[in-house]
């Protein structure tokens, strides 16, 4: 994604564990170019996850867009190295903030789906916060410039 | 490292392949999309759509794996809630 950023914020009811957004997924496609059929959506609740090198998606979405694998990657994880499947996709999140031609792992979690990964999150500006006991979630792309709450600005 | 485990899947003999020529590859493609099919490059692009878009006219997209020539670009690293099996 490029030029003007696209921005979305979440303010939750109070502090939570995961930070979870609505999403939408489907087979990769360039935006820009009109489609000869609209493109078939997964609407999601996605978590956000620092510790995931890359963006993850469950079989449920892989069956409910119809993706086709386009390659393979090894997964390191805490305690095994697997090898799984690569898809291409368009990932949508709040306030028209998207990433198209994405590629994703397949992969088993609980909680939402996909799982947003650093690919996605190195894109822009990821900020969370939790003043007064409520946890607010604010993402930017592409980034615009560092926010460094030891600077003094903030 | 642990042991690595391998899931059945339609695209496995195309990545080990990959994995086992990567250095090869790497070295004679770098930064490049290698094509591979039937344990064979097929293919070489500058982008990865270029790969799909030129390959998709002769095979249909799942029987051919595009892989960037790239060190550590076959790899993903997941330190939190991701389980794969």
């Amino acid at each position: 994604m490029a030029g003007k950023p696209q921005s979305f914020t979440v303010h939750y009811p109070g502090l939570v564990k995961d930070l979870r957004t609505a999403a939408r997924v489907c087979a990769a496609f360039d935006p820009k170019v009109p489609q000869s059929a609209p493109p078939v959506y997964s609407d999601c609740t996605a978590i956000w996850d620092t510790g995931a090198s890359g963006s993850v998606i469950t079989d449920r979405v892989v069956k409910t867009c119809g993706l086709k694998q386009i390659g393979m990657t090894q997964v390191i994880g805490v305690n095994s190295i697997t090898l799984s499947p690569v898809f291409l996709v368009n990932i949508e999140l709040p306030n028209n903030t998207g990433f198209a031609f994405m590629h994703v792992t397949l992969g088993q979690f609980k909680g939402g789906d996909p799982l947003i990964g650093m690919d996605i999150i190195h894109a822009g500006d990821f900020v969370v916060t939790n003043t007064g006991g409520r946890t607010m979630l604010s993402f930017r792309s592409p980034s615009v410039c560092a926010i460094d709450f030891s600077a003094g600005r903030l | 490292m642990n042991e690595l485990s391998l899931m059945a899947n339609p695209l496995e003999k195309e990545f080990r392949y990959y994995l086992a020529h990567r250095d090869e590859i790497i070295r004679e493609h770098q930064g490049e999309f290698v094509v591979i099919k039937d344990e064979k490059i097929i293919g070489v692009y500058p982008s990865e759509i270029e790969a799909i878009k030129a390959t998709t006219k002769k095979y249909p997209l799942g029987t051919f794996l595009v892989q960037k020539a790239e060190v550590g670009s076959e790899t993903q690293v997941f330190h939190s809630r991701v389980a794969v099996a």
